[in-house]
C-alpha cells in the first residue's frame, strides 16, 4: 500500500516537473544563442584569422560548439581566462600553434615604395587602409588591429609592423612586485622594488 | 561616525586615517625666501589638468615677465606666461616630472637676469569688479589648483553660483615634510583673507571655513587675526586634529560639513567648493596686484636637503637648478621625491622643472625613511580597512589587483581609491599596496580603451562584410540576368523569332543618345589658324583620292569605286571647311563652330565636286535604294509591324538618289560642255601639230580611252544601266578622236621624212613605260601575295594587262626596228588576251627578291619587339619570318638560275639595281623636302618624317651597297 | 645619480608580521604560565615539541617549494599556529600525536593551500580536528587533573616520559570540566556535578585562571591594534546568546559561567577565531563570523557527541567567510549603500 503510495507519488511529481521544465523551455527559450555574443565580446576583434578561423565571430561561434578556448594570440592568456570564466571551464594557455602573444603593433607603409596596387586595401578586414588605384596608400594608425594580414599580399613588401608607442597618457604602471618574486634574484634592500 | 566638539563647532571624525611623523620642523623655521633665477627655465604645456596649452610665442622671440606665452586651449585648459624677462630659446620635447620619465613639449626661456615686468594694472577695490571680470582675471592669470591636483581655477566658480552655499579653504597641509602652506599663512594672512573675500564676492557662500589642523598653531593665530581685520562675517578658522589624510578634498568636506560628495561627482554637487589656500593667494595676488602665476613657495626638506625651508620659486625652474641653490648634499641622498612622503613620487631626471602644482622637493638620506622590505603575501590582518579614508577594502583591492581581476577590483569601488597611501603605511605585511592600485587602474583604463577599439574594429569588420555581400549579391544578381537571357537569346535563335525587343530599343536607345550626344556635343572654339589648316588638309585630301582614282582607273579597276566613295565623302569634308572658314573669316572672329553643310547654302565657287565623286554618290545612292527595296519586300512578307518604318526609309532612299543623279547629270553636262570645249581645244591643237611624234603621243591616249571607255561600257551595262547612255556617249567620243588623230597622223607621217624615227622614239618610250609600269605592278603582286592575299586575283589581272601592253610596246619596237614601213598605226590596236607566264627573267626576279629580303627584315624586327611585349603574335609573326626568309632564298636560287642563263643578266641586274638606287634616291629626296616643310608649319610631324627619312637613308645605302657589290 | 623609481607612499609605519606574530606569542604567555602552574609541565613540552616540529617542517617545505627559507621563518607564523595548537592539545598526548598534528597544519593546511596569507582554514584548528577524529582515545584521555591540595602535578622528567613513552600516568590524567559536566547533566543537578573536585570553589578548578589570563592576552592584543574587538566579542556574544536561550536552567544544561570559563572558549575567542587569514575581512563580517562561531560552539557542546568541539565551529566558520565577505562590504565614501554580492 504503502509503496504503491509513494511510487504513485514520485511519479506524479516527476510529471508535473517535467511538464513545467518542458514548457518553460519551449516558452522561453532565447533567441539565437547569447553565449556566442558574449564570447564575442570578449575577443579583440582583431579578425586577424590566427585562430584558424575567418574573423572573430566564427572563432565565438566555434568556441560555442567546443572549440579550444586558447588560440587568440592577439587576446592573449588574459582574454582565455576570461572566456574560461565565462564558460566555466579549464582556463589552457595560450597555444603556441596559433602565435605568441606579442606587444600591440601597428601596420606602416613606407610611402616612397607603394605602387599604389590596392591589394592591401583589399586584404585589409576592418577598413584600416586608405587609398585608390595608382594612389598613394596609408594605414589609419587609430583603426588598424595589428592583425597582420596586409604584409603578405603587398606585391613590393613595402609594409612593416611596427610596435605601438606608449604616450604620456597611455603609460601606467607594472605591477609590482611580491617579496618571494625577488629576494632569489637581488640582495634584501632599498633599492629592491 | 563620532562628532567632536570643538569650540562649538561640530566635527565629524575621518574614518580611518593614520598618523605618520610629521617632520614638519626642519622646514617651518625660517621665514619664506626668495628661490633662485635659473639658468633656463622649462615649462610645460600641460601643467594642469584639461588640454595642453597653445604656445604663441616663437623661438628667439623676446618676453617680459609675467607676459602670457601659452593660451589655453578649450574651456578647461589654463595659461601659461613666462616667469621672468627673457629670450625663449626652444620650444621642443623635454623630461617632465613624471612617473613614466617620459618626455612633453615644453617652452624654454632664457632668462636675461634683468627681472623686468611686462605691464601690469594693480587694483584699490576688487570690489569695483563684476564676478565676470573677477573670474576672467583669474583665468588670464593661469591658475589652476596649486594643492596637488591642478584643476584649472576658473573652472570651479560657474555663471550660476545660486547652489554653492559653502567655501571651504583647505589649509590643512596633511602631509609630513611639507609647511609650504604653513609659511604662506604665517606670512601672508592678510593676502589670502582679501583672496577669501574675493571668492566669496564671486561665489555669495553662507560661510567660508578655512579648514587647518592642530598642529599649525601660529598660523592659526596669523588667520584669526587676519579674520578679525577683515570686514566678512562669516570667515571662520575651523582647527581640527591632526591625521593624514583630512587634507584630501572629500575628506576635508567630510570632516567640516559630514556631507559626503557622491561616488563619481564634484563638491558642487552638494553645494560646496573647495579651494587650496595656496591657490587663493594667487587669485589675490592676480586679482589686486595683476600678477599672472608665475611663481609658488615650495619646500626644500629632507636631511639631504641642503638648507630646507620654504623657496618662493620661479615656475619652472629645473629641480637641480634649485637642490644647487639650496647647496643639497647629493651624495647622501638616497632618491628626490616630489611631493610629500606620503602621495609624492620620485624625479628621475634632475633637469626636470618644477610646476605650478609642486609644493615640496624631499630628499631624505638613506636611513631616514623607513627601509622598505621586500613585501610579504597579505596575511588578511584587515589594518589596511581601519585605516582607509574612503571606506575601501584595500585587502581585497589587492587580491584582485594581484590577480588581475579586474571585473572584482571595480566592484570594489577601485575608482574610489584616493591614492593616500594609508593602507601601505600600516600593512604588517609591507605590500606596496597604493602601487597595485595605480597599477590596476592603469590596466582597467588601457582595457576600457582597448576595448572600445575592439567595438570600433568589430564594427568595420562588420560594413565591410555587409559591403562585400552587396557587391556579390549584385554580380549574382547580374549574372543571372545574363544567363537567362543568353538562354532566352539562344532559344530564339533556334526557334527564329523576331530579336528581343529589349536589344533592339536598348540599341536604338543607344543610337539616339550617340547622336543627341554628337549634337550635343558643343563643337569646340577653333580659331582661324586650326580651320585654314583643316581646310588644306582637306583639299589635299581631295586631290590625292582624286589621283589615286587615276592610278586605279590603270592599274585596279575595282578599287575605284570604293575611291569614289571615299572621294565624294573627302568632299563634303573639304566643302564644309571651306564654309566653316569662310564663315570664320567673315565673322572676323577667332571662334566658330563647324558648320553643317546641309543647313549652311553651299557656294559652289569652290565646290570641290568632281565627276568622280558625284559618281560615286550617286551609285551609294543607287545602292541604298535597290538594299531599302529589299527590305522593304521581306519585311512585307516576314515582318509587317516594320513595313510603315520601311517605306518612309525606303522614301529617304530614293529622293537621295533622285538628288544625287540629278547632281550627277547637271555636272555630267558641266563636264561634257568643258570636255566638248576641250576636246574642241585638243583639235585645234592637234590640228596646229604637225609633228608626229606629238601626234602619236596623242593617237596613242585617245586609242587608249577608247578601250577603256568600251570596257567601262561593258561593265556599266551588267550592273549600273543608269550610267550607259553617258558611256556610250563617251565612247563614240573617244573613238571619233581617235580616228580623227589617226587621219592626222598619217598625214603627218607622210609628211614627215624622220617619222620612223620618230615613230621608233615614240614607241621606245612606251616600251620603258610599259616595263616600268610591269615592274610596279610586279612588285605589287608579290606585296598583295605576302600581306592581303584578297587582293592577288586583282593585282594578276592587272599583271596581265601590264604584260599585254609591256608585250605590245615591245612588238611595237621590234617591228618599227625590223619593218619601218608598216603601218604604225596597226601597231596600237589592242591584242586578245595573251597566256599569261610568269616571266621569270632578271628584271622580274630581282626587285622581287629584294622586296623578299626587305620583307623578311622588317618580319625579324617586328618578331623581336612582339617578343617582348605582345607574345600572343610571336607564333604568327615567326611563320611570316619562316615564310619570308623560304621565298627570299627561293627567289634567290631563281634569280641565279636566270643569271647563269641570261647573258645578260648582269647589266640587267646592274639596271636594276641603278633604278632602285635611284627609287631610293628620289624617295629620300621627297621625304627630305617635307622634312624641310614640316619643320617650317607642322612641327607635330618632325618626328615621323625624321623617322621616315632615317628608313630611306637606309634603303639608299642598302641600294647603293648592292650596286658596289655587283660593280 | 641612480635614484630608486618607486611609487608613494615612501614611509611606512613600523609595522610586521613578525612583529604581529610576536605579539600575539606574547600573548599567550600568561596563559602558558597558568597552565603550567596548574595542569604541569605538559603544556610546555608540547609548547616546545610542536614549535620545532613546525619550523623544521617549514624548513622543509620551503625548500621543496624553492623559497627563501629565512623569509619564511622569520614570520613566526608558524611558531603562532604550533603555539596554539600546542595550548589547545591535551598535556599529556604522545609526541607523535603533536608531530602529526603539526605536520598537517604547516604543510597540508598552510603551504600546500599557498604558504602564508592563503589558507582557507585555521591551521591550528584543522590539526585538532584530525588529531580528535584520528586518535580520540589519545586526545580525550590525556588531558591533566588541576592542582589542587590534594592533586598533585608530574614532576618534568615524568612528564617527559609520559609524553615521548606514553607511560602509564592514570592517576594525573581524567577528564575535562566540560567533560563530566555533559556525561552527568542528564542525570544529576548541578549542585550533584559540582560536588566533583575538579570543580573546585569557583567555576573550575584551575581553568578559570587560564580563561582570565587568555582574556588578558587578548585585550593585549586588541590594545596593540593587532587584532580588532569585533570578533571576540562576537564570539562571546554569539555563545552567551545561545546559553541565555538555552542553558538558563543548570539543572538540565551545563551553565553559562561553566561556558565561559572552562575548556577554550577564551582561547578560541581571542586566538583561534581571530587568526586574519581564515577569517572574515570587514567589520561587519567579523561580527557575523564571530556570531556564528559562538552559536555552532553551544551547539556542538551541548548536542554533539565531543564535549568540546570549538575546533569543528571555527572550522565551518571559515568555509563560510568568503561569502560572508561578499556580502558584507563597506559603504565607500559617495555611495549611498554598499555593494553586496558577486555582481554590481
Amino acid at each position: 500500500m504503502l509503496f504503491t503510495l509513494s511510487v504513485s507519488a514520485l511519479v506524479l511529481l516527476s510529471l508535473a516537473f517535467g511538464a513545467l521544465l518542458g514548457f518553460a523551455a519551449i516558452r522561453f527559450k532565447p533567441e539565437g544563442d547569447p553565449i556566442i555574443d558574449e564570447i564575442d565580446a570578449l575577443l579583440p576583434q582583431t579578425q586577424c584569422g590566427q585562430c584558424g578561423f575567418p574573423g572573430c565571430k566564427p572563432y565565438a561561434t566555434a568556441i560555442a560548439n567546443g572549440e579550444d578556448i586558447n588560440k587568440c594570440p592577439p587576446g592573449g592568456q588574459a582574454t582565455i581566462d576570461t572566456i574560461a570564466v565565462l564558460l566555466d571551464v579549464e582556463p589552457m594557455s595560450l597555444d603556441a600553434e596559433h602565435g605568441e602573444e606579442k606587444a600591440r603593433t601597428v601596420a606602416v607603409i613606407r610611402e616612397d615604395e607603394c605602387i599604389g596596387c590596392t591589394i592591401c586595401i583589399q586584404a585589409c578586414p576592418v577598413d584600416a587602409i586608405l587609398g585608390a588605384q595608382k594612389q598613394m596608400h596609408t594605414v589609419i594608425e587609430s583603426e588598424c588591429t595589428g592583425c597582420d594580414l596586409c604584409v603578405e599580399p603587398c606585391p613590393v613588401d613595402c609594409i612593416d609592423m611596427v610596435p605601438v608607442a606608449t604616450t604620456l597618457q597611455s603609460w601606467h604602471w607594472d605591477q609590482p612586485k611580491m617579496g618571494v618574486e625577488l629576494i632569489p634574484a637581488k640582495q634584501i634592500s632599498s633599492e629592491t622594488h | 561616525m563620532s562628532e567632536l566638539n570643538n569650540t562649538n563647532q561640530q566635527f565629524y571624525a575621518l574614518p580611518g586615517g593614520v598618523h605618520p611623523p610629521e617632520n614638519k620642523a626642519q622646514s617651518n623655521q625660517q621665514p619664506i625666501q626668495a628661490g633662485p633665477i635659473p639658468d633656463e627655465l622649462v615649462l610645460p604645456l600641460s601643467q594642469h589638468i584639461g588640454a595642453p596649452s597653445k604656445v604663441i610665442v616663437e623661438i628667439g622671440q623676446k618676453v617680459l615677465k609675467g607676459e602670457l606665452i601659452a593660451r589655453n586651449d578649450g574651456f578647461i585648459s589654463a595659461n601659461i606666461h613666462a616667469p621672468t624677462s627673457g629670450t625663449i630659446s626652444a620650444i621642443e620635447q623635454r623630461p617632465i616630472v613624471h612617473p613614466s620619465s617620459m618626455d612633453a613639449m615644453c617652452i624654454i626661456i632664457e632668462p636675461d637676469h634683468y627681472d623686468t615686468w611686462t605691464n601690469r594694472s594693480p587694483i584699490l577695490d576688487f570690489k569695483t569688479l563684476t564676478n565676470a571680470q573677477l573670474v576672467e582675471k583669474i583665468q588670464q592669470a593661469g591658475i589652476i589648483g596649486m594643492g596637488g591636483a591642478g584643476f584649472p581655477t576658473h573652472v570651479k566658480y560657474p555663471t550660476k553660483t545660486d547652489n554653492i552655499d559653502t567655501l571651504i579653504i583647505n589649509a590643512t597641509e596633511c602631509e609630513p615634510y611639507i609647511t609650504a602652506d604653513d609659511r604662506l599663512m604665517r606670512e601672508r594672512a592678510d593676502g589670502i583673507i582679501k583672496g577669501i573675500e574675493i571668492c566669496q564676492q564671486i561665489l555669495s557662500p553662507k560661510q567660508v571655513f578655512i579648514g587647518i589642523e592642530d598642529n599649525k598653531p601660529e598660523a592659526v593665530k596669523a588667520l584669526e587675526a587676519a579674520v578679525l581685520k577683515s570686514e566678512s562675517n562669516n570667515i571662520s578658522v575651523r582647527v581640527f586634529p591632526t591625521k593624514y589624510p583630512s587634507g584630501g578634498e572629500k575628506q576635508l568636506v567630510y570632516i567640516l560639513t559630514g556631507k559626503e560628495v557622491p561616488k563619481g561627482g564634484l563638491p558642487s554637487q552638494v553645494g560646496i567648493v573647495c579651494q587650496n589656500i595656496g591657490t587663493i593667494y594667487a587669485i589675490y595676488d592676480a586679482v589686486m596686484n595683476d600678477n599672472a602665476l608665475i611663481s609658488r613657495v615650495t619646500t626644500v626638506t629632507g636631511d639631504a636637503g641642503g638648507e630646507l625651508g620654504n623657496y618662493e620659486i620661479l615656475i619652472g625652474t629645473p629641480i637641480n637648478a634649485l637642490l644647487s641653490h639650496v647647496k643639497w648634499n647629493e651624495k647622501s641622498a638616497q632618491r628626490v621625491i616630489i611631493g610629500g612622503p606620503m602621495m609624492g613620487f620620485t624625479a628621475q631626471n634632475l633637469s626636470a622643472p618644477l610646476v605650478k602644482n609642486a609644493n615640496c622637493l624631499l630628499v631624505p638620506k638613506k636611513k631616514e625613511l623607513a627601509k622598505q622590505n621586500p613585501a610579504n603575501p597579505c596575511i588578511r590582518c584587515g589594518q589596511c580597512e581601519q585605516v582607509c579614508p574612503a571606506g575601501l577594502l584595500p585587502q581585497q583591492l589587492h587580491w584582485y589587483a594581484k590577480n588581475d581581476d579586474f571585473e572584482k577590483a571595480k566592484l570594489a569601488n577601485l575608482a574610489d581609491c584616493i591614492e593616500c597611501g594609508a593602507c601601505s603605511f600600516v600593512c604588517p605585511s609591507q605590500i606596496p599596496l597604493v602601487q597595485f592600485y595605480r597599477y590596476a587602474k592603469g590596466k582597467i583604463r588601457e582595457e576600457d580603451r582597448a576595448h572600445a577599439e575592439a567595438e570600433r574594429a568589430k564594427a568595420r569588420f562588420e560594413a565591410r562584410q555587409a559591403r562585400l555581400d552587396i557587391v556579390a549579391a549584385e554580380k549574382a544578381e547580374k549574372r543571372k540576368i545574363r544567363a537567362e537571357k543568353a538562354a532566352r537569346s539562344a532559344k530564339a535563335k533556334k526557334t527564329g523569332t523576331v530579336p528581343d525587343a529589349d536589344l533592339i530599343a536598348k540599341a536604338r536607345a543607344k543610337i539616339e543618345a550617340g547622336k543627341a550626344a554628337n549634337s550635343s556635343i558643343v563643337a569646340p572654339i577653333i580659331d582661324l589658324v586650326s580651320l585654314e589648316q583643316t581646310l588644306e588638309k582637306a583639299k589635299t585630301k581631295v586631290i590625292t583620292t582624286k589621283k589615286r582614282i587615276e592610278d586605279s582607273k590603270v592599274s585596279a579597276p575595282e578599287m575605284i569605286d570604293a575611291l569614289e566613295i571615299a572621294l565624294g565623302k573627302f568632299v563634303d569634308n573639304a566643302n564644309k571647311a571651306q564654309i566653316t572658314f569662310d564663315e570664320a573669316k567673315k565673322a572676323g572672329t577667332n571662334t566658330a563652330q563647324i558648320v553643317d553643310p546641309k543647313t549652311t547654302a553651299i557656294t559652289n565657287a569652290d565646290n570641290f565636286e568632281c565627276i568622280e565623286s558625284l559618281t560615286a554618290k550617286a551609285n551609294k545612292a543607287q545602292d541604298k535604294l535597290e538594299k531599302a527595296k529589299q527590305r522593304l519586300a521581306d519585311a512585307k512578307e516576314n515582318t509587317p509591324e516594320k513595313v510603315e518604318m520601311l517605306t518612309t526609309s525606303l522614301e529617304k532612299f530614293s529622293q537621295k538618289a533622285i538628288d544625287t543623279q540629278a547632281q550627277l547629270k547637271a555636272f555630267t553636262s558641266k563636264a561634257n560642255s568643258n570636255t566638248k570645249a576641250s576636246e574642241q581645244v585638243v583639235n585645234q591643237k592637234e590640228v596646229e601639230q604637225v609633228d608626229v611624234e606629238q601626234l602619236q603621243n596623242a593617237y596613242d591616249l585617245a586609242k587608249q580611252k577608247h578601250e577603256k571607255a568600251l570596257v567601262r561600257l561593258d561593265n556599266a551595262k551588267q550592273d549600273k544601266p543608269h550610267l550607259v547612255d553617258g558611256l556610250e556617249k563617251n565612247v563614240s567620243a573617244f573613238l571619233k578622236k581617235s580616228e580623227e588623230l589617226k587621219k592626222h597622223l598619217d598625214q603627218a607621217v607622210a609628211n614627215d621624212p624622220q617619222a620612223l624615227e620618230k615613230q621608233k622614239n615614240v614607241a621606245k618610250q612606251k616600251l620603258e613605260k610599259a616595263t616600268k609600269k610591269l615592274e610596279n605592278i610586279l612588285q605589287k603582286l608579290e606585296d598583295a601575295k605576302a600581306n592581303k592575299p584578297d587582293l592577288v586575283p586583282a593585282f594578276e589581272k592587272t599583271v596581265i594587262l601590264m604584260q599585254t601592253q609591256f608585250e605590245k610596246a615591245k612588238a611595237a619596237v621590234t617591228a618599227l626596228e625590223n619593218s619601218p614601213i608598216t603601218v604604225q598605226s596597226e601597231l596600237n590596236l589592242s591584242q586578245p588576251e595573251m597566256i599569261v607566264e610568269v616571266l621569270e627573267t632578271v628584271e622580274e626576279l630581282q626587285p622581287q627578291y629584294d622586296q623578299a629580303l626587305q620583307k623578311y627584315e622588317k618580319a625579324l624586327v617586328r618578331l623581336d619587339n612582339a617578343k617582348q611585349d605582345k607574345p600572343h603574335l610571336v607564333d604568327g609573326l615567326e611563320k611570316n619570318v619562316s615564310a619570308f626568309l623560304k621565298k627570299s632564298e627561293d627567289l634567290k636560287i631563281k634569280l641565279d638560275q636566270a643569271l647563269s642563263n641570261d647573258p645578260q643578266a648582269k647589266q640587267k641586274q646592274r639596271v636594276i639595281l641603278e633604278a632602285n638606287a635611284q627609287k631610293a634616291q628620289k624617295k629620300l629626296d621627297v621625304m627630305l623636302s617635307k622634312l624641310e616643310d614640316a619643320k617650317a608649319n607642322n612641327p607635330d610631324l618632325i618626328p615621323a618624317f625624321e623617322k621616315s627619312v632615317k628608313t630611306l637613308q637606309t634603303k639608299l645605302d642598302k641600294a647603293n651597297a648592292q650596286l658596289k657589290e655587283e660593280a | 645619480m641612480a635614484f630608486v623609481n618607486i611609487t608613494s607612499p615612501h614611509v611606512v609605519g613600523h609595522n610586521s608580521v613578525t612583529l604581529m606574530m610576536g605579539k600575539v606569542c606574547l600573548a599567550l604567555v600568561p596563559a602558558l604560565v597558568a597552565l603550567t602552574y596548574f595542569f604541569g609541565w605538559g603544556y610546555v613540552i608540547n609548547a616546545v615539541l610542536a614549535v620545532s616540529a613546525a619550523v623544521f617542517f617549514e624548513v622543509i617545505i620551503t625548500l621543496l617549494r624553492k623559497r627563501p627559507i629565512l623569509f619564511a621563518i622569520k614570520d613566526l607564523s608558524a611558531v603562532t599556529t604550533a603555539l596554539l595548537l600546542a595550548l589547545a592539545v591535551p598535556p599529556f598526548l604522545p609526541w607523535w600525536a603533536t608531530i602529526i598534528g603539526i605536520f598537517f597544519a604547516i604543510v597540508f593546511i598552510k603551504h600546500l593551500f599557498g604558504g602564508l596569507g592563503h589558507n582557507p582554514f585555521n591551521p591550528a584548528m584543522a590539526a585538532y580536528a584530525l588529531l580528535l577524529i584520528s586518535f580520540p582515545l589519545q586526545m580525550t584521555t590525556t588531558w591533566s587533573i588541576a592542582l589542587t591540595e590534594t592533586q598533585s602535578l608530574l614532576s618534568f622528567g615524568d612528564t617527559l616520559t609520559a609524553i615521548f613513552k606514553s607511560s602509564n600516568i592514570d592517576s594525573y590524567t581524567g577528564a575535562t570540566v566540560l567533560d563530566v559536566y555533559k556525561h552527568n547533566v542528564a542525570a544529576l543537578t548541578q549542585n550533584e556535578i559540582t560536588q566533583n573536585p575538579i570543580f573546585g570553589s569557583f567555576v573550575a578548578n584551575g581553568w578559570e585562571w587560564v580563561s582570565l589570563m587568555y582574556l588578558l592576552g587578548g585585550v593585549f592584543l586588541i590594545w596593540q591594534k593587532v587584532i580588532t574587538w569585533h570578533t571576540p566579542v562576537s564570539v562571546l556574544g554569539g555563545l552567551l546568546i545561545m546559553s541565555v536561550l538555552f542553558s538558563y536552567d543548570a539543572d538540565t544544561s551545563t551553565s553559562i559561567s561553566l561556558h565561559f570559563l572552562a575548556g577554550s572558549t577564551m582561547l578560541g575567542a581571542f586566538f583561534i577565531a581571530t587568526d586574519p587569514v581564515s577569517s572574515a575581512t570587514s567589520n561587519l563580517g567579523k561580527l557575523y563570523y564571530g556570531v556564528g562561531i559562538g552559536v555552532l560552539i553551544y551547539v556542538f557542546r551541548t548536542w554533539g557527541p565531543n564535549p568540546d568541539g570549538f575546533a569543528f565551529a571555527v572550522l565551518l566558520m571559515n568555509f563560510c567567510a568568503p561569502f560572508i565577505d561578499h556580502y558584507t562590504r563597506p559603504r565607500t565614501y559617495g555611495q549611498d549603500k554598499a555593494t553586496r554580492g558577486y555582481k554590481a
